[in-house]
């Protein structure tokens, strides 16, 4: 080893300044996001259901997802800057306080929780023309999201259930709506949570001076009832994450516990949230999803589309995609306000 | 059978590489090939890795880009290995040479069967 070192030692000591300068282009992390074009994934990989396993399905129903990179380097800025596929963004300041490892856990319970309220969509939609389906779900209120000044601020978890907190004159609130009034004449207060592992904790909450709030973001979401609900259903470790699936993951589930056979034959593919009611919701990274979706040869795109007035509407947004980089948009992009929507447009098709 | 004259004759340069270096010398050399080629390979992967995330869509052509990566890595390991050997005795007379050419063809070898399982097997059953 000493023999090449010495023979390469002048050239190492030429370029190790403009190495280690390369390396943190490579490494080093900047508060920018980047949203690139990344690639479809079949519903069936998500979400298993073990039902009406004869049933042929001749078409295929995916989700897109993108690469959304929440602390690029300045190598990919660089890079990214100069091609047309990518959008780079300052990091959302709301983002800005998470480590990268903190915005996966949000991004996987967004998942999560998206697969129940698909579930739910579809079983009470499915329920309708098949009554061996059963749904049944809770509502909890979840940790959504946690401010730097929230005490306690590793002990809580992303998804941990809020159970109570002892407000004052020893009141207990168990709602979001109730907690500022119970909490309003102490500066801390007990709040009782309950972990992945189902074990409750409490930890004492003190109100920042500044903001006058805990920092403690909480969320209330229907989560499937194992027990009431019938096909059960298994919901496999992905690296996806996010939320914008769960339009399409309604339609692949209410697919499977119907009889007909609503992908006609289609290569489906889409993007857009799931309302516990069925509606649909508006994403992010529309631009990188269409191109995505295109390089994928979908037959068919559905997108949120709620306000044909609204500059930054899903489809209205899609359609100045397509028109920027020449992709007819005709018959293949279809902007949809619901999951019945969906339904609707493909029933068309098959007429 | 010329393969087992190959195999003889190739155990006789391998036997005379051994005995004029020392198995010391060797390893020494094969992990100063192996440091200085990481050095020189690393950033290439690196670059590779952060174009890919932002070009997923071409996932197939950064794997045949992968592969030469780890071509050029193999072929640049022994190559330095080789150097190492020659500074450490500069009169040598075994051919140190082809029997570190030999070496990294097998390891060519793994990498396009590894490079072939991905672009073939791996990569389409993670994209279905």
């Amino acid at each position: 080893m000493n023999e090449l070192t010495n023979r390469a030692w002048p050239v190492v000591r030429i370029l190790l300044v403009p190495y280690l300068l390369f390396m943190f282009l490579l490494f080093y992390p900047i508060d920018y996001e980047i949203d690139a074009p990344g690639g479809i994934t079949e519903v069936s990989r998500t979400i298993e259901i073990a039902y009406n396993q004869d049933k042929v399905i001749e078409g295929s129903i995916s989700t897109t997802y993108i690469m959304a990179i929440p602390r690029t380097t300045f190598f990919m800025f660089i890079t990214g800057y100069f091609n047309p596929y990518v959008t780079i963004s300052k990091l959302s300041t709301g983002n800005a306080s998470y480590t990268n490892d903190e915005l996966r856990q949000i991004s996987y319970l967004d998942k999560e929780t998206s697969v129940d309220a698909s579930i739910i969509v579809a079983y009470q939609a499915a329920s309708l023309v098949n009554p061996e389906v059963e749904i049944g779900y809770v509502s909890k209120i979840l940790v959504f999201g946690k401010a730097e000044y929230l005490s306690h601020y590793d002990e809580i978890e992303f998804g941990d259930e809020f159970v109570q907190v002892l407000g004052d004159d020893g009141a207990i609130v168990t709602d979001i709506a109730g907690i500022a009034a119970a909490t309003a004449l102490l500066d801390a207060y007990d709040f009782t949570f309950k972990n992945a592992d189902g074990e409750d904790y409490t930890l004492t909450l003190a109100k920042d001076t500044a903001t006058g709030k805990f920092g403690v973001t909480l969320k209330t979401y229907h989560l499937v009832d194992r027990e009431a609900t019938y096909p059960l259903y298994e919901n496999p470790q992905s690296n996806i994450g996010g939320p914008s699936g769960g339009l399409l993951q309604t339609l692949y589930v209410y697919n499977i516990l119907v009889t007909e056979d609503v992908t006609r034959g289609l290569k489906i593919a889409g993007t857009g949230t799931i309302g516990y009611d069925g509606s649909a919701g508006y994403i992010g990274g529309v631009r990188q999803k269409i191109l995505t979706a295109w390089f994928a040869g979908v037959d068919v795109f559905f997108i949120p589309h709620l306000d044909d007035g609204y500059y930054n509407d899903n489809y209205v947004e899609a359609l100045r995609v397509c028109e920027d980089v020449g992709i007819d948009p005709e018959g293949w992009l279809i902007g949809v306000a619901s999951f019945q929507d969906v339904l609707d447009r493909l029933a068309e098709r098959g007429e | 059978m010329d393969v087992k004259r190959m195999l003889f004759a190739l155990r006789i340069k391998w036997e005379t590489v051994r005995k004029e270096f020392g198995f010391k010398a060797i390893l020494d050399a094969l992990f100063a090939g192996f440091v200085y080629a990481l050095l020189c390979v690393f950033p290439l992967v690196a670059v590779l890795t952060e174009l890919l995330l932002l070009s997923m869509h071409r996932v197939y052509t950064f794997t045949v880009f992968y592969i030469l990566a780890a071509l050029g890595f193999v072929w640049l390991w022994h190559r330095l290995a080789f150097l190492t050997l020659k500074l450490k005795r500069p009169d040598h007379e075994s051919d140190a040479r082809g029997v570190l050419r030999l070496l990294s063809r097998v390891w060519m070898a793994l990498v396009l069967v590894a490079g072939l399982l991905f672009l073939i097997v791996f990569i389409p059953a993670m994209t279905a």
